[in-house]
């Protein structure tokens, strides 16, 4: 036994973040990445093509009267008469090199587009999660009923579940009727100043402010119930300085589900920056299916994939951090 | 001892002083009858080390959560003449003056040693967190010397490994003593020990108590010792305390209360902790020409671990196992005792050698031949809060071994379920009832009644009694003889415990690192073991210093 345990003991201090260590883990995940981003795009380019509707006459506006001749003559000019197989291969291939073409409505680069709305909403999504992790971590803490702190507890482990429940349009439209029509202190909508961040984030924040509860409310409880808590108060800790320890292990399944958080914040953002008038990725999503723009949809289903798989991929490399008992394995 | 103290403070002759102590763990159920702890009283001498003997569930534990103000449910109450600490009394406290007593004044050490420490934080920040917080004055450098010098203090000879190791690095006996030095790094005067070791391999439990011993005796700190192991308690305390449901039923000195019990359940627990009577397994005698039931021959098997490397579980084990014997299998956790009766009984496969049941070889057996086999060879596992299924009825459970086995009609298989029940002495009401609502002792029961239902000629006992309290080992170790004695049947016996296997057994064989160092009879290994090793693990075993005192030679 002690044989065994001083050999790991004795590889534990050279640091776990050396790139030998990490290139299988990487390259694994990478080819994972691949993988997300190639099957997210062929079923989207299928399903679009699968919808009804004819992109060339939506492009053209449901009053466009133009004759047969003009009409094949438009097709051919974006490629849309030659076999499937073709125009998927060519667009796979034009997606390679992150080019999707240009949107069927707007006339501009679809990469170009995204690149602009992308920030946007990055903006938004960081801040959205940073309200969150403040949140969810308060609300958690108070559910606790800590010795020695007034216990309210009961009242405030409800609270997550609400949280979730209501749809982001219902707290999206109360807090801009509460804080923009009726107190006035933030604007409605747009995307210029910091102040217009505020509502769209706290309306982003909010199920993900109920879901981080959950889950860090359900592990701080069970890290509470274990042994070395009893044995931290043995030993004279403050509660405040159990709270950062216990904090510490809760968060593990929390810091799972943040990476989780952030994906859902993009599909979220589709609702929210349509109700707060903000040019983001999901305000460009929503139109881009109203109007079956394919290249749009494409590009930013895969933009979407990608940032999916690199937000987890990040969380996956970072996990080791928090826990020790974790090792890299590819 | 007044040394300790500081000069001025006023020095009560006791360290601990509690009188008429009862607690409930709900205030609204306030009544007499109800208390879980009921008109204790006792008082610790400085320097002493005090040992309080007693069953789960006899009050032990919250009585050192009294002396903590550790309880877990916020509604008790708990009413005193007296709880004092030296000067303090403990039943005013506010949360401020308790963090001035816990850790400083009185240490504590629990019971699940691997759950003691932080699983994300190395070893040594831990260590000296605990230290700056009872020594503000440390700096970053002197706190990590400190914590260094602390670490040695505990028996580690290289403590810069241990400093940076985590916590899942190091085995439970070495988690054990980094929470022994963090309960010393307040210096405090009384050290709380709750089953210190009752988790730990028979060995480093005695490496253990040795350094805890030692480390307590350097620095005259008094120990308040939890145990449920008079044995352990009769080596190290130099006074025994026994609990009963919540009461203190005997209080004195060790050597008087091992030779002159007064109290039954004492005397019962002396009679129940066999390395301390002189009562030794009897060997079955065999007719010669008996055939054995089970032939093992050069038994090898080795795993694969996670690089991949070979790692032997065990090698060349050779043994034989006669009708109506008890065979045990003695070694510490790792030694590959688990292993090999899982092979033996062709839940895994070996590598080489052979296994020959009732003159057939088992590593060929298929199909029916295989399933008939598994009705003649049954297992029962330690742990009998894991082994039953919670969700079911007592009488699914027994049943569910002749469905498998297609025996007799639905009738007649409540009707063996009944019977059985009432051969392990249950009674016919525990059919409906779940496992969740039975007591340790009472489920292994089950199990054993569910491994005999298919009518075995061989049971296969894996540390069946280890996770039991002392009398219900007992209670379950008397079934299982009389059982074999009834129905005839050849019991191949895994355990740790020394005590029960030399209670128990007509043979021994000792297992380390996946070989058999000793082979014999039981009284031959425990009068004159011949393997050094087997003569280290007795030595190691409870009791064994201990138990000239019961019989007044030495």
């Amino acid at each position: 036994m002690s044989t065994r345990a001083s050999g790991q003991a004795a590889s534990a201090r050279p640091s776990r973040w050396t790139f030998a260590r990490l290139r299988p883990v990487l390259t694994k995940k990478l080819l994972q990445a691949a993988f997300v981003a190639w099957a997210s795009f062929t079923l989207t380019f299928a399903i679009l093509y699968w919808l009804p509707g004819d992109p060339v006459s939506i492009m053209l506006g449901a009053d466009a009267q133009v004759d047969p001749a003009a009409f094949a003559k438009i097709r051919a000019q974006y490629g849309f008469d030659r076999p499937l197989i073709i125009q998927y291969a060519d667009a796979l291939w034009r997606a390679l090199h992150l080019d999707f073409g240009t949107s069927l409505v707007t006339g501009k680069s679809v990469t170009a587009s995204i690149a602009e709305a992308a920030p946007v909403t990055a903006q938004l999504a960081f801040i959205a999660l940073a309200l969150s992790v403040i949140l969810g971590t308060t609300l958690a803490v108070l559910s606790l009923d800590l010795p020695g702190f007034p216990r309210f507890g009961v009242i405030f482990s409800k609270i997550p579940s609400i949280f979730v429940a209501v749809p982001t349009f219902v707290v999206g439209l109360l807090l801009l009727q509460f804080f923009a029509f009726t107190l006035r202190w933030v604007p409605a909508t747009g995307s210029d100043s910091w102040l217009t961040l505020v509502l769209p984030a706290l309306t982003l924040a909010i199920p993900g402010a109920g879901l981080l509860g959950q889950v860090l409310s359900n592990s701080l409880h069970q890290t509470y119930s274990e042994t070395f808590i009893r044995l931290m108060r043995s030993r004279g800790y403050s509660e405040l300085r159990i709270l950062g320890h216990a904090l510490h292990n809760a968060s593990l399944p929390a810091f799972t589900m943040a990476g989780l958080i952030v994906g859902g914040t993009l599909a979220s953002s589709v609702v929210t920056e349509t109700v707060f008038s903000r040019q983001g990725i999901g305000r460009l999503m929503q139109m881009g299916v109203t109007n079956k723009d394919i290249n749009l949809v494409c590009g930013l289903i895969v933009f979407s994939a990608l940032t999916y798989v690199v937000i987890n991929l990040l969380v996956d490399l970072l996990y080791p951090l928090l826990d020790p008992r974790v090792e890299y394995r590819a | 001892m007044l040394a300790i103290t500081d000069v001025g403070r006023p020095t009560q002759p006791n360290l601990l002083q509690v009188a008429d102590l009862n607690f409930w763990y709900d205030a609204h159920q306030a009544r007499p009858e109800t208390r879980a702890l009921k008109d204790v009283g006792f008082s610790l001498e400085r320097g002493a080390i005090t040992a309080i003997v007693g069953e789960s569930g006899s009050g032990k534990s919250t009585l050192i959560n009294a002396i903590l103000g550790l309880h877990s449910s916020r509604n008790h109450r708990l009413d005193a003449r007296s709880l004092r600490f030296d000067d303090v009394d403990l039943t005013a406290l506010s949360h401020r003056q308790w963090r001035e007593i816990r850790g400083r004044r009185i240490g504590y050490i629990a019971q699940d040693a691997s759950g003691s420490l932080n699983p994300l934080r190395r070893i040594g920040s831990q260590l000296e967190e605990v230290l700056v917080l009872h020594h503000p004055t440390l700096k970053r450098g002197t706190a990590r010397k400190a914590a260094l010098e602390r670490l040695t203090h505990v028996g580690f000879d290289d403590p810069q490994r241990i400093f940076d190791s985590y916590p899942h690095q190091l085995s439970g006996g070495m988690n054990q003593r980094v929470a022994i030095a963090a309960a010393l790094a307040g210096n405090p005067q009384l050290i709380l020990a709750d089953e210190p070791t009752s988790a730990l391999d028979v060995s480093v439990q005695r490496q253990v108590l040795d350094h805890l011993t030692r480390a307590i005796k350097r620095s005259g700190v008094s120990l308040l010792l939890i145990t449920h192991d008079l044995a352990l308690a009769a080596d190290r305390a130099d006074r025994i305390l026994v609990m009963k449901s919540g009461e203190i039923v005997e209080n004195g000195p060790t050597r008087s209360v091992l030779s002159e019990p007064r109290h039954e359940y004492t005397k019962a627990l002396i009679a129940a902790a066999p390395m301390l009577t002189d009562e030794v397994g009897t060997a079955t005698t065999l007719s010669p020409a008996a055939s054995p039931l089970l032939q093992v021959r050069d038994l090898s098997k080795t795993y694969g671990d996670r690089k991949g490397a070979a790692v032997s579980a065990f090698a060349k084990v050779s043994f034989d196992l006669h009708p109506r014997e008890t065979l045990c299998i003695v070694g510490e956790s790792g030694s590959g005792k688990t292993s090999l009766v899982r092979t033996l009984l062709q839940l895994t496969e070996a590598d080489t050698g052979s296994v020959a049941f009732n003159g057939y070889a088992v590593g060929d057996l298929k199909g029916g031949d295989l399933k008939r086999f598994r009705r003649d060879a049954q297992m029962v596992y330690q742990n009998p809060y894991a082994s039953l299924n919670s969700r079911h009825r007592i009488s699914t459970i027994l049943r569910e071994p002749l469905a498998i086995h297609d025996i007799g009609t639905r009738s007649e298989q409540k009707e063996a379920a009944r019977s059985l029940l009432s051969r392990v002495g249950l009674p016919e009401s525990f059919l409906t009832r779940r496992p969740s609502q039975l007591s340790g002792g009472q489920r292994q029961r089950i199990a054993i009644a569910r491994a005999l239902i298919t009518g075995p000629k061989l049971l296969v006992l894996d540390e069946a009694v280890s996770a039991l309290d002392v009398s219900a080992q007992q209670a379950v170790l008397e079934l299982l003889k009389e059982l074999q004695e009834s129905l005839g049947l050849t019991y191949l016996f895994i355990t740790h415990n020394l005590a029960v296997a030399r209670q128990f057994s007509d043979r021994v064989l000792v297992m380390r690192e996946g070989r058999i160092v000793e082979h014999g009879a039981t009284a031959q290994i425990f009068t004159s073991p011949q393997h050094p090793y087997t003569r280290q693990l007795l030595e190691a075993a409870p009791g064994f210093e201990a138990s000239a005192l019961v019989h007044g030679h030495h």
